[in-house]
Protein backbone atom coordinates (compact mmCIF):
# COMPACT_ATOMS: atom_id res chain seq x y z
CA UNK A 1 0.00 0.00 0.00
CA UNK A 2 2.14 3.19 -1.26
CA UNK A 3 0.54 6.00 -2.63
CA UNK A 4 2.60 8.25 -4.80
CA UNK A 5 4.51 11.88 -3.65
CA UNK A 6 4.67 14.51 -6.44
CA UNK A 7 7.74 14.80 -7.41
CA UNK A 8 7.30 17.21 -10.97
CA UNK A 9 4.42 19.53 -11.74
CA UNK A 10 3.43 20.57 -14.95
CA UNK A 11 3.43 24.36 -15.22
CA UNK A 12 2.06 26.64 -17.75
CA UNK A 13 4.97 28.83 -18.13
CA UNK A 14 4.54 32.51 -20.15
CA UNK A 15 6.79 32.53 -23.13
CA UNK A 16 8.41 35.90 -22.74
CA UNK A 17 11.82 35.88 -20.68
CA UNK A 18 11.82 38.65 -18.21
CA UNK A 19 13.89 39.36 -14.67
CA UNK A 20 10.96 36.83 -13.11
CA UNK A 21 13.48 37.38 -9.66
CA UNK A 22 13.06 40.92 -9.80
CA UNK A 23 10.61 42.64 -8.09
CA UNK A 24 8.13 43.65 -11.15
CA UNK A 25 8.03 40.61 -12.74
CA UNK A 26 8.48 38.34 -9.69
CA UNK A 27 4.50 37.78 -9.35
CA UNK A 28 4.50 36.51 -13.24
CA UNK A 29 6.18 33.47 -12.18
CA UNK A 30 4.81 33.17 -9.08
CA UNK A 31 1.67 32.80 -10.05
CA UNK A 32 1.81 30.21 -12.53
CA UNK A 33 4.23 27.99 -10.25
CA UNK A 34 1.79 28.43 -7.61
CA UNK A 35 -1.31 26.94 -9.43
CA UNK A 36 1.15 24.31 -11.12
CA UNK A 37 1.64 22.94 -7.08
CA UNK A 38 -1.51 23.81 -5.77
CA UNK A 39 -0.35 26.54 -3.50
CA UNK A 40 2.08 23.76 -1.44
CA UNK A 41 6.12 23.86 -1.08
CA UNK A 42 7.27 21.80 -4.18
CA UNK A 43 9.79 20.13 -2.37
CA UNK A 44 8.17 18.81 1.29
CA UNK A 45 4.57 19.08 0.25
CA UNK A 46 3.76 21.55 3.16
CA UNK A 47 0.82 24.14 2.73
CA UNK A 48 1.87 27.21 1.62
CA UNK A 49 -1.13 29.50 2.74
CA UNK A 50 -1.97 29.97 5.99
CA UNK A 51 -5.08 32.74 7.21
CA UNK A 52 -5.19 33.32 3.27
CA UNK A 53 -1.32 34.72 3.36
CA UNK A 54 1.35 33.26 1.41
CA UNK A 55 4.52 31.66 3.10
CA UNK A 56 6.75 30.48 0.68
CA UNK A 57 10.45 31.47 -1.09
CA UNK A 58 10.69 31.20 -5.14
CA UNK A 59 13.58 28.85 -4.80
CA UNK A 60 16.70 28.62 -7.45
CA UNK A 61 17.68 24.91 -9.05
CA UNK A 62 20.97 26.21 -10.11
CA UNK A 63 21.88 29.03 -6.73
CA UNK A 64 21.81 32.28 -7.60
CA UNK A 65 24.77 33.65 -6.40
CA UNK A 66 27.56 32.44 -4.11
CA UNK A 67 31.02 31.91 -5.93
CA UNK A 68 33.13 33.53 -3.19
CA UNK A 69 36.46 35.54 -4.08
CA UNK A 70 34.97 36.41 -7.72
CA UNK A 71 34.23 39.83 -8.24
CA UNK A 72 30.87 40.59 -9.91
CA UNK A 73 29.79 36.97 -10.83
CA UNK A 74 27.12 36.46 -13.64
CA UNK A 75 23.82 35.33 -12.92
CA UNK A 76 22.53 33.70 -15.81
CA UNK A 77 20.08 31.54 -14.28
CA UNK A 78 18.64 34.08 -11.65
CA UNK A 79 15.90 35.30 -13.23
CA UNK A 80 15.36 32.32 -15.47
CA UNK A 81 11.56 30.56 -15.60
CA UNK A 82 12.76 27.02 -16.00
CA UNK A 83 15.24 27.82 -13.09
CA UNK A 84 12.68 28.89 -10.15
CA UNK A 85 9.99 26.65 -8.09
CA UNK A 86 7.87 27.31 -5.23
CA UNK A 87 8.67 26.04 -1.54
CA UNK A 88 8.67 26.51 2.20
CA UNK A 89 10.94 28.65 3.39
CA UNK A 90 12.51 25.62 5.61
CA UNK A 91 12.71 23.52 2.49
CA UNK A 92 14.49 26.64 0.14
CA UNK A 93 16.88 28.13 3.23
CA UNK A 94 17.47 24.87 5.62
CA UNK A 95 17.28 21.75 3.51
CA UNK A 96 18.22 23.22 0.00
CA UNK A 97 20.67 25.61 1.09
CA UNK A 98 23.26 23.86 2.70
CA UNK A 99 25.94 21.11 1.88
CA UNK A 100 25.44 22.04 -1.78
CA UNK A 101 28.12 21.55 -4.27
CA UNK A 102 28.60 24.27 -6.10
CA UNK A 103 29.17 23.42 -9.85
CA UNK A 104 32.07 25.01 -12.16
CA UNK A 105 32.51 28.49 -12.41
CA UNK A 106 32.60 28.50 -16.58
CA UNK A 107 28.98 26.81 -16.38
CA UNK A 108 27.32 30.02 -15.17
CA UNK A 109 29.75 32.62 -15.97
CA UNK A 110 28.04 32.92 -19.15
CA UNK A 111 26.59 36.30 -20.64
CA UNK A 112 23.18 34.67 -22.27
CA UNK A 113 21.37 37.51 -23.35
CA UNK A 114 18.28 35.80 -23.50
CA UNK A 115 15.93 38.50 -21.57
CA UNK A 116 14.64 40.34 -24.84
CA UNK A 117 14.08 36.81 -25.99
CA UNK A 118 11.80 34.20 -25.37
CA UNK A 119 11.72 30.44 -24.78
CA UNK A 120 9.71 27.35 -24.84
CA UNK A 121 12.23 25.35 -23.48
CA UNK A 122 15.19 25.21 -21.57
CA UNK A 123 18.19 26.31 -23.28
CA UNK A 124 21.29 23.98 -24.01
CA UNK A 125 23.22 26.19 -21.38
CA UNK A 126 20.75 26.04 -18.60
CA UNK A 127 20.21 21.83 -19.41
CA UNK A 128 24.14 20.91 -19.12
CA UNK A 129 24.25 23.33 -16.23
CA UNK A 130 21.75 21.31 -14.27
CA UNK A 131 22.97 18.32 -15.48
CA UNK A 132 26.30 18.84 -13.76
CA UNK A 133 24.14 19.87 -10.92
CA UNK A 134 22.64 16.78 -10.42
CA UNK A 135 25.53 14.78 -10.52
CA UNK A 136 27.20 16.54 -7.55
CA UNK A 137 24.13 17.28 -5.43
CA UNK A 138 21.24 13.98 -5.11
CA UNK A 139 18.54 16.77 -5.27
CA UNK A 140 15.22 16.11 -7.23
CA UNK A 141 15.46 19.38 -8.66
CA UNK A 142 11.70 21.20 -8.60
CA UNK A 143 9.41 21.57 -10.85
CA UNK A 144 10.30 19.44 -13.63
CA UNK A 145 11.70 16.32 -11.19
CA UNK A 146 14.85 14.50 -12.67
CA UNK A 147 14.91 11.65 -14.77
CA UNK A 148 17.34 8.50 -14.47
CA UNK A 149 19.43 6.80 -17.74
CA UNK A 150 16.12 4.76 -18.81
CA UNK A 151 14.11 8.01 -18.84
CA UNK A 152 11.83 7.28 -15.94
CA UNK A 153 11.03 10.14 -13.54
CA UNK A 154 12.81 9.33 -10.32
CA UNK A 155 9.58 9.11 -7.61
CA UNK A 156 8.52 8.82 -4.21
CA UNK A 157 6.28 7.04 -2.15
CA UNK A 158 4.40 7.25 0.83
CA UNK A 159 4.17 3.58 2.39
CA UNK A 160 1.04 3.42 4.13
CA UNK A 161 1.70 0.83 6.37
CA UNK A 162 5.34 2.30 7.35
CA UNK A 163 4.22 5.02 7.25
CA UNK A 164 7.31 6.39 5.89
CA UNK A 165 8.40 8.16 2.64
CA UNK A 166 10.44 5.73 0.60
CA UNK A 167 11.93 5.49 -3.27
CA UNK A 168 10.20 3.65 -5.70
CA UNK A 169 12.08 1.19 -6.73
CA UNK A 170 10.30 -0.08 -9.64
CA UNK A 171 12.38 0.29 -12.82
CA UNK A 172 15.07 1.94 -10.06
CA UNK A 173 18.71 0.95 -9.91
CA UNK A 174 20.31 0.77 -7.04
CA UNK A 175 22.17 4.15 -8.00
CA UNK A 176 19.02 5.61 -8.52
CA UNK A 177 17.33 4.82 -5.70
CA UNK A 178 20.55 5.78 -3.57
CA UNK A 179 19.82 9.09 -5.26
CA UNK A 180 16.22 9.31 -4.07
CA UNK A 181 17.07 8.11 -0.58
CA UNK A 182 19.51 11.11 -0.55
CA UNK A 183 16.69 13.30 -1.19
CA UNK A 184 14.49 12.15 1.16
CA UNK A 185 17.15 12.51 3.83
CA UNK A 186 18.32 15.79 2.75
CA UNK A 187 14.33 17.21 2.92
CA UNK A 188 13.53 15.60 6.32
CA UNK A 189 10.76 13.90 4.73
CA UNK A 190 10.80 11.24 7.37
CA UNK A 191 11.64 13.77 10.39
CA UNK A 192 11.23 17.57 10.72
CA UNK A 193 9.02 17.43 7.76
CA UNK A 194 7.39 14.64 8.61
CA UNK A 195 3.83 15.01 7.87
CA UNK A 196 0.34 13.80 9.70
CA UNK A 197 -1.67 14.50 7.20
CA UNK A 198 -2.72 11.12 6.37
CA UNK A 199 -3.70 10.68 10.12
CA UNK A 200 -6.38 14.11 9.86
CA UNK A 201 -7.27 12.93 6.50
CA UNK A 202 -8.59 9.30 7.83
CA UNK A 203 -9.95 11.32 11.00
CA UNK A 204 -11.40 13.40 8.88
CA UNK A 205 -13.17 10.94 6.77
CA UNK A 206 -14.27 8.74 9.85
CA UNK A 207 -15.52 11.84 11.36
CA UNK A 208 -18.12 12.35 8.30
CA UNK A 209 -19.09 8.78 7.82
CA UNK A 210 -19.96 8.71 11.76
CA UNK A 211 -21.97 11.94 11.53
CA UNK A 212 -23.73 11.67 8.03
CA UNK A 213 -26.84 9.92 7.44
CA UNK A 214 -26.29 6.13 5.94
CA UNK A 215 -27.58 7.66 2.12
CA UNK A 216 -24.29 9.15 1.60
CA UNK A 217 -22.04 6.85 -0.58
CA UNK A 218 -18.15 7.18 -0.95
CA UNK A 219 -18.65 10.05 -3.46
CA UNK A 220 -20.05 12.04 -1.33
CA UNK A 221 -17.55 11.45 1.46
CA UNK A 222 -14.77 12.02 -0.81
CA UNK A 223 -16.46 15.25 -2.14
CA UNK A 224 -16.70 17.07 1.00
CA UNK A 225 -13.20 15.73 1.80
CA UNK A 226 -11.76 17.81 -1.64
CA UNK A 227 -13.32 20.99 -0.38
CA UNK A 228 -10.29 20.83 2.81
CA UNK A 229 -7.20 22.61 1.35
CA UNK A 230 -4.93 19.59 3.85
CA UNK A 231 -1.79 20.47 5.06
CA UNK A 232 0.56 18.96 2.61
CA UNK A 233 -0.22 17.81 -0.82
CA UNK A 234 0.20 14.03 0.45
CA UNK A 235 -3.33 14.64 2.06
CA UNK A 236 -4.91 15.36 -1.39
CA UNK A 237 -2.81 12.16 -3.19
CA UNK A 238 -4.13 10.63 -0.31
CA UNK A 239 -8.03 11.27 -1.13
CA UNK A 240 -7.14 10.31 -5.10
CA UNK A 241 -5.29 6.58 -3.73
CA UNK A 242 -9.18 5.88 -1.70
CA UNK A 243 -11.30 6.91 -4.63
CA UNK A 244 -9.35 4.80 -7.13
CA UNK A 245 -9.13 1.36 -4.20
CA UNK A 246 -12.12 1.51 -1.87
CA UNK A 247 -15.56 1.05 -2.99
CA UNK A 248 -17.49 0.85 0.10
CA UNK A 249 -17.98 3.05 3.16
CA UNK A 250 -18.03 0.08 5.28
CA UNK A 251 -14.76 -0.68 4.00
CA UNK A 252 -13.55 3.11 4.00
CA UNK A 253 -14.28 3.31 7.95
CA UNK A 254 -12.42 0.03 8.62
CA UNK A 255 -9.68 1.12 6.45
CA UNK A 256 -9.39 4.56 8.51
CA UNK A 257 -9.75 3.27 11.54
CA UNK A 258 -7.19 0.71 10.75
CA UNK A 259 -4.86 3.38 9.73
CA UNK A 260 -5.49 5.24 12.86
CA UNK A 261 -4.54 1.71 14.69
CA UNK A 262 -1.38 1.49 12.85
CA UNK A 263 -0.07 4.78 13.92
CA UNK A 264 -0.12 3.35 17.60
CA UNK A 265 1.97 0.04 17.19
CA UNK B 1 2.59 1.61 31.43
CA UNK B 2 4.46 3.43 33.67
CA UNK B 3 8.33 2.82 34.34
CA UNK B 4 6.95 0.86 37.58
CA UNK B 5 4.29 -0.93 36.16
CA UNK B 6 6.94 -1.81 33.56
CA UNK B 7 9.99 -3.35 36.05
CA UNK B 8 7.05 -5.43 37.83
CA UNK B 9 5.63 -6.86 34.50
CA UNK B 10 9.24 -7.73 33.77
CA UNK B 11 10.10 -9.22 36.69
CA UNK B 12 7.05 -11.21 36.89
CA UNK B 13 7.93 -12.42 33.01
CA UNK B 14 11.40 -13.57 34.71
CA UNK B 15 10.30 -14.93 37.78
CA UNK B 16 7.46 -17.08 35.47
CA UNK B 17 10.09 -17.59 32.69
CA UNK B 18 7.47 -16.11 30.31
CA UNK B 19 8.16 -14.09 27.56
CA UNK B 20 7.22 -10.30 28.27
CA UNK B 21 5.64 -9.53 25.23
CA UNK B 22 6.74 -11.38 22.33
CA UNK B 23 9.91 -12.48 23.17
CA UNK B 24 12.51 -12.93 26.60
CA UNK B 25 15.27 -10.84 25.51
CA UNK B 26 14.92 -7.01 26.18
CA UNK B 27 16.25 -3.88 24.83
CA UNK B 28 15.47 -0.82 26.72
CA UNK B 29 15.86 2.91 24.76
CA UNK B 30 15.36 6.45 25.78
CA UNK B 31 16.81 9.49 26.21
CA UNK B 32 19.86 10.06 28.79
CA UNK B 33 18.37 10.59 32.40
CA UNK B 34 15.16 8.79 31.32
CA UNK B 35 16.18 5.82 34.03
CA UNK B 36 16.97 3.23 31.61
CA UNK B 37 20.36 2.42 34.01
CA UNK B 38 18.21 2.57 37.27
CA UNK B 39 15.65 0.14 35.81
CA UNK B 40 18.03 -2.24 35.14
CA UNK B 41 19.83 -2.14 38.27
CA UNK B 42 16.41 -2.36 39.89
CA UNK B 43 15.83 -5.38 37.84
CA UNK B 44 18.58 -6.80 39.13
CA UNK B 45 18.30 -6.31 42.88
CA UNK B 46 14.98 -7.83 43.08
CA UNK B 47 16.45 -10.96 41.14
CA UNK B 48 19.70 -11.18 43.06
CA UNK B 49 17.71 -11.00 46.77
CA UNK B 50 15.45 -13.71 45.17
CA UNK B 51 18.25 -16.04 44.35
CA UNK B 52 17.58 -16.06 40.20
CA UNK B 53 20.50 -17.15 38.11
CA UNK B 54 21.31 -13.50 36.84
CA UNK B 55 24.50 -11.75 35.74
CA UNK B 56 24.83 -7.75 35.68
CA UNK B 57 27.24 -5.48 33.95
CA UNK B 58 26.94 -1.86 34.33
CA UNK B 59 28.63 0.80 31.82
CA UNK B 60 31.71 1.55 33.07
CA UNK B 61 32.91 -2.50 32.53
CA UNK B 62 34.69 -2.10 29.36
CA UNK B 63 37.88 -1.63 29.72
CA UNK B 64 40.91 -4.56 30.70
CA UNK B 65 43.79 -3.07 32.23
CA UNK B 66 47.04 -3.95 30.90
CA UNK B 67 48.73 -4.94 34.61
CA UNK B 68 49.15 -7.80 35.98
CA UNK B 69 49.64 -9.46 39.42
CA UNK B 70 50.97 -12.28 40.14
CA UNK B 71 48.45 -12.50 43.70
CA UNK B 72 45.48 -11.15 41.82
CA UNK B 73 43.01 -14.09 40.98
CA UNK B 74 41.17 -15.17 38.44
CA UNK B 75 37.25 -16.12 37.92
CA UNK B 76 38.05 -19.72 39.25
CA UNK B 77 38.26 -18.49 42.66
CA UNK B 78 35.51 -15.95 42.39
CA UNK B 79 31.93 -16.54 42.58
CA UNK B 80 29.02 -14.53 40.49
CA UNK B 81 27.02 -13.51 43.18
CA UNK B 82 29.81 -11.44 44.93
CA UNK B 83 30.11 -9.73 41.62
CA UNK B 84 26.84 -8.71 41.52
CA UNK B 85 26.56 -7.77 44.95
CA UNK B 86 30.16 -5.61 44.71
CA UNK B 87 28.38 -4.11 41.64
CA UNK B 88 25.11 -2.81 43.06
CA UNK B 89 26.44 -1.50 46.41
CA UNK B 90 26.64 1.98 45.94
CA UNK B 91 29.86 2.72 47.26
CA UNK B 92 31.27 0.76 43.72
CA UNK B 93 29.82 3.32 41.67
CA UNK B 94 31.64 4.02 38.36
CA UNK B 95 34.30 1.63 39.91
CA UNK B 96 35.49 -1.35 38.28
CA UNK B 97 35.36 -3.96 41.06
CA UNK B 98 38.16 -6.22 39.13
CA UNK B 99 40.76 -3.17 39.39
CA UNK B 100 42.45 -3.39 42.40
CA UNK B 101 44.70 -0.28 43.58
CA UNK B 102 47.56 -1.15 42.72
CA UNK B 103 46.17 -0.67 39.05
CA UNK B 104 46.23 -4.54 38.59
CA UNK B 105 43.12 -6.10 36.91
CA UNK B 106 42.04 -9.44 37.35
CA UNK B 107 40.57 -9.86 33.95
CA UNK B 108 44.34 -9.99 32.53
CA UNK B 109 45.12 -12.55 34.86
CA UNK B 110 42.50 -14.75 33.44
CA UNK B 111 43.51 -13.87 30.17
CA UNK B 112 47.23 -14.45 30.60
CA UNK B 113 46.90 -17.80 32.61
CA UNK B 114 43.90 -18.90 29.63
CA UNK B 115 45.48 -17.82 26.60
CA UNK B 116 44.20 -21.13 24.67
CA UNK B 117 40.65 -21.02 26.70
CA UNK B 118 40.30 -17.39 25.46
CA UNK B 119 41.90 -17.65 21.61
CA UNK B 120 39.28 -20.09 20.94
CA UNK B 121 36.37 -18.16 22.19
CA UNK B 122 37.62 -14.91 20.68
CA UNK B 123 38.29 -16.35 17.43
CA UNK B 124 34.57 -16.75 16.55
CA UNK B 125 33.16 -13.29 16.41
CA UNK B 126 36.50 -10.96 17.33
CA UNK B 127 39.59 -12.88 15.07
CA UNK B 128 41.72 -12.13 18.03
CA UNK B 129 44.47 -14.59 19.08
CA UNK B 130 45.84 -14.69 22.26
CA UNK B 131 49.05 -15.99 23.42
CA UNK B 132 52.18 -14.91 25.49
CA UNK B 133 55.54 -14.33 24.45
CA UNK B 134 59.10 -13.04 26.22
CA UNK B 135 60.69 -9.66 26.00
CA UNK B 136 63.72 -8.50 26.94
CA UNK B 137 63.71 -5.19 29.17
CA UNK B 138 66.33 -3.25 29.43
CA UNK B 139 66.54 0.17 31.81
CA UNK B 140 69.53 1.89 33.42
CA UNK B 141 69.09 1.59 37.34
CA UNK B 142 67.80 -2.35 36.84
CA UNK B 143 69.43 -3.89 34.27
CA UNK B 144 68.30 -6.16 32.11
CA UNK B 145 66.06 -8.94 32.67
CA UNK B 146 63.20 -11.09 30.19
CA UNK B 147 59.64 -10.73 31.31
CA UNK B 148 56.13 -12.87 29.81
CA UNK B 149 53.86 -10.53 28.27
CA UNK B 150 50.38 -11.09 26.80
CA UNK B 151 49.85 -10.69 23.00
CA UNK B 152 47.36 -10.09 21.07
CA UNK B 153 47.22 -10.88 17.13
CA UNK B 154 51.07 -10.91 16.98
CA UNK B 155 51.08 -7.49 18.46
CA UNK B 156 50.98 -5.76 21.72
CA UNK B 157 47.59 -5.47 24.07
CA UNK B 158 47.56 -1.74 23.60
CA UNK B 159 46.96 -2.17 20.07
CA UNK B 160 43.32 -3.03 20.51
CA UNK B 161 41.07 -0.43 19.67
CA UNK B 162 38.33 0.50 22.67
CA UNK B 163 35.62 -1.66 20.67
CA UNK B 164 37.64 -4.72 20.41
CA UNK B 165 38.54 -4.28 24.39
CA UNK B 166 34.69 -3.87 24.86
CA UNK B 167 33.94 -6.31 23.42
CA UNK B 168 36.48 -8.78 24.76
CA UNK B 169 35.03 -7.71 28.17
CA UNK B 170 32.00 -8.47 27.87
CA UNK B 171 32.44 -11.77 26.05
CA UNK B 172 34.87 -12.87 28.76
CA UNK B 173 32.30 -12.15 31.42
CA UNK B 174 29.00 -13.13 29.57
CA UNK B 175 31.10 -16.68 29.37
CA UNK B 176 32.19 -16.37 32.97
CA UNK B 177 28.15 -16.11 33.91
CA UNK B 178 26.89 -18.99 31.70
CA UNK B 179 29.96 -21.28 32.78
CA UNK B 180 28.58 -20.75 36.95
CA UNK B 181 25.20 -21.11 35.13
CA UNK B 182 23.34 -17.71 34.95
CA UNK B 183 20.28 -17.24 32.59
CA UNK B 184 19.97 -14.11 32.74
CA UNK B 185 22.78 -11.69 31.56
CA UNK B 186 22.05 -7.85 32.38
CA UNK B 187 24.33 -5.41 30.15
CA UNK B 188 23.62 -1.61 30.72
CA UNK B 189 24.61 0.49 27.86
CA UNK B 190 25.89 -2.88 25.78
CA UNK B 191 26.88 -0.55 22.66
CA UNK B 192 29.41 1.60 24.36
CA UNK B 193 32.26 1.96 22.20
CA UNK B 194 30.86 -0.35 19.55
CA UNK B 195 30.34 1.36 15.49
CA UNK B 196 27.01 0.96 13.35
CA UNK B 197 27.74 -2.69 12.52
CA UNK B 198 29.53 -4.26 15.61
CA UNK B 199 26.79 -3.31 17.93
CA UNK B 200 24.12 -5.32 16.82
CA UNK B 201 25.72 -8.51 15.32
CA UNK B 202 27.92 -8.60 18.52
CA UNK B 203 24.81 -8.71 20.54
CA UNK B 204 22.99 -11.74 17.83
CA UNK B 205 26.04 -13.35 18.03
CA UNK B 206 26.38 -13.77 21.74
CA UNK B 207 22.37 -14.87 21.56
CA UNK B 208 23.28 -17.40 18.94
CA UNK B 209 26.28 -18.41 20.87
CA UNK B 210 25.02 -18.70 24.11
CA UNK B 211 21.38 -20.17 23.43
CA UNK B 212 19.98 -20.41 26.89
CA UNK B 213 20.79 -16.89 27.84
CA UNK B 214 18.32 -14.45 27.99
CA UNK B 215 19.70 -11.25 27.42
CA UNK B 216 18.50 -7.89 28.68
CA UNK B 217 20.75 -4.93 27.79
CA UNK B 218 20.06 -0.90 27.22
CA UNK B 219 21.51 0.82 24.09
CA UNK B 220 21.94 4.30 22.65
CA UNK B 221 22.22 3.67 18.93
CA UNK B 222 19.64 3.25 16.28
CA UNK B 223 21.89 0.56 14.71
CA UNK B 224 22.40 -1.86 17.46
CA UNK B 225 18.58 -2.18 17.35
CA UNK B 226 18.37 -2.37 13.57
CA UNK B 227 19.89 -6.32 12.61
CA UNK B 228 18.42 -7.22 16.30
CA UNK B 229 16.00 -9.96 15.95
CA UNK B 230 13.58 -11.24 18.93
CA UNK B 231 14.00 -8.43 21.29
CA UNK B 232 11.36 -6.59 23.41
CA UNK B 233 12.21 -2.97 22.61
CA UNK B 234 11.21 -0.74 25.66
CA UNK B 235 11.39 3.00 24.80
CA UNK B 236 11.45 5.27 27.95
CA UNK B 237 9.93 8.78 27.30
CA UNK B 238 10.95 11.46 30.28
CA UNK B 239 7.92 13.42 31.39
CA UNK B 240 9.51 15.50 33.66
CA UNK B 241 7.41 14.64 36.94
CA UNK B 242 9.61 11.19 38.75
CA UNK B 243 11.28 8.60 37.40
CA UNK B 244 8.94 6.26 37.99
CA UNK B 245 6.18 7.80 36.17
CA UNK B 246 8.20 8.06 32.90
CA UNK B 247 5.86 6.36 30.41
CA UNK B 248 7.32 3.46 28.57
CA UNK B 249 6.15 2.39 24.85
CA UNK B 250 6.98 -1.24 23.74
CA UNK B 251 7.71 -2.55 20.09
CA UNK B 252 8.84 -5.88 18.61
CA UNK B 253 12.56 -5.72 17.62
CA UNK B 254 11.58 -7.59 14.35
CA UNK B 255 9.23 -5.00 13.46
CA UNK B 256 12.24 -2.28 13.51
CA UNK B 257 13.67 -3.37 10.08
CA UNK B 258 14.04 0.06 8.48
CA UNK B 259 16.49 3.04 9.64
CA UNK B 260 13.85 5.77 8.88
CA UNK B 261 11.17 3.96 11.30
CA UNK B 262 13.39 3.24 13.73
CA UNK B 263 14.79 6.93 13.78
CA UNK B 264 11.19 7.93 13.80
CA UNK B 265 9.39 5.55 16.56
CA UNK B 266 12.36 5.39 19.23
CA UNK B 267 14.45 8.25 18.58
CA UNK B 268 13.32 11.88 16.88
CA UNK B 269 13.00 14.20 19.58
CA UNK B 270 10.00 16.08 17.97
CA UNK B 271 7.52 12.55 17.34
CA UNK B 272 6.17 13.30 20.75
CA UNK B 273 3.03 12.37 21.33
CA UNK B 274 1.08 12.97 23.97
CA UNK B 275 -0.07 10.37 27.53
CA UNK B 276 -2.88 9.73 26.64
CA UNK B 277 -1.32 8.65 22.98
CA UNK B 278 1.95 6.93 25.07
CA UNK B 279 -0.73 4.68 27.31
CA UNK B 280 -2.87 3.64 24.42
CA UNK B 281 0.26 2.64 22.41
CA UNK B 282 1.21 0.11 24.89
CA UNK B 283 -2.01 -0.76 25.49
CA UNK B 284 -2.82 -2.21 22.09
CA UNK B 285 0.68 -3.58 22.23
CA UNK B 286 -0.59 -5.67 25.09
CA UNK B 287 -3.52 -6.79 23.43
CA UNK B 288 -1.64 -7.48 20.15
CA UNK B 289 0.42 -9.82 22.34
CA UNK B 290 -2.40 -11.43 24.22
CA UNK B 291 -1.26 -9.89 27.41
CA UNK B 292 -3.32 -8.06 29.87
CA UNK B 293 -4.06 -5.28 29.12
CA UNK B 294 -3.36 -2.45 32.16
CA UNK B 295 -6.73 -1.22 33.45
CA UNK B 296 -5.22 1.52 35.44
CA UNK B 297 -4.24 3.27 32.26
CA UNK B 298 -7.33 2.70 30.53
CA UNK B 299 -9.20 4.29 33.27
CA UNK B 300 -6.99 7.15 33.14
CA UNK B 301 -7.63 7.54 29.57
CA UNK B 302 -11.79 7.23 30.24
CA UNK B 303 -11.35 10.02 32.54
CA UNK B 304 -9.33 12.18 29.95
CA UNK B 305 -12.62 14.51 28.78
CA UNK B 306 -10.83 15.72 25.38
CA UNK B 307 -10.05 12.40 23.44
CA UNK B 308 -9.29 13.12 19.69
CA UNK B 309 -11.19 10.95 17.22
CA UNK B 310 -7.76 8.64 16.70
CA UNK B 311 -8.09 8.14 20.39
CA UNK B 312 -11.39 7.07 20.74
CA UNK B 313 -10.69 4.80 17.65
CA UNK B 314 -8.09 2.85 19.51
CA UNK B 315 -9.72 3.44 22.88
CA UNK B 316 -12.75 1.34 21.59
CA UNK B 317 -10.47 -1.46 19.40
CA UNK B 318 -8.94 -2.03 22.63
CA UNK B 319 -11.69 -2.44 24.99
CA UNK B 320 -13.61 -4.77 22.33
CA UNK B 321 -10.76 -6.82 22.27
CA UNK B 322 -10.05 -7.42 26.04
CA UNK B 323 -13.62 -7.84 26.55
CA UNK B 324 -13.13 -10.55 23.93
CA UNK B 325 -10.13 -12.29 25.29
Amino acid sequence: MKINFPTNYEVDYPIKNKYYYGETFKKDITVVLLKASDNYCMYCGRKLVLDNEYYFNLEHSIEKDGYPGIEKPKTPFKHCKYNLSVACIRCNQKYKNKMIERIPYNLVSKDLNCMSKSCNEPCTEYLIARDTYLKMNKIILQPDGVKSSKNVLFNIQYDLLKQIYVPNIENTSSADIDFIEEHIARFNLNRDTASTCIMEVCELLWKIIDLMPDSFNIRDVLNISREVHFDNIIGKVFIEYIQENIKDMVMLKEFCELYMLLSYV
Amino acid sequence: MNLNDTIEKILNSIIEDKNFFEHKHILFVGENTTGKSRTIAKIVTELFYKKKPIYYMCSWNRKIVNVRNEAIKTFKDIDYERVIKARLDSINYNKDIFHDELGTELLMNELYLNTDKYSELFDGFLSIKVSKTTIKFEKELYGIWNEEVLEINEGSFEQLSDAQVSMMRILMEVNFAFEKGCKYIFIDEFDINLDHKNSSDFLEWLKAKYTDIVFIVSAQSLYTILNLRDFDVVKIIKNFKSEIDNLCVFFDSNDLDNVDIIDKKLFASNYKISEIDERLSSNLKCILSNVPINKKDINIIEQSQKLTTRQKVVLNFIKQRARQS
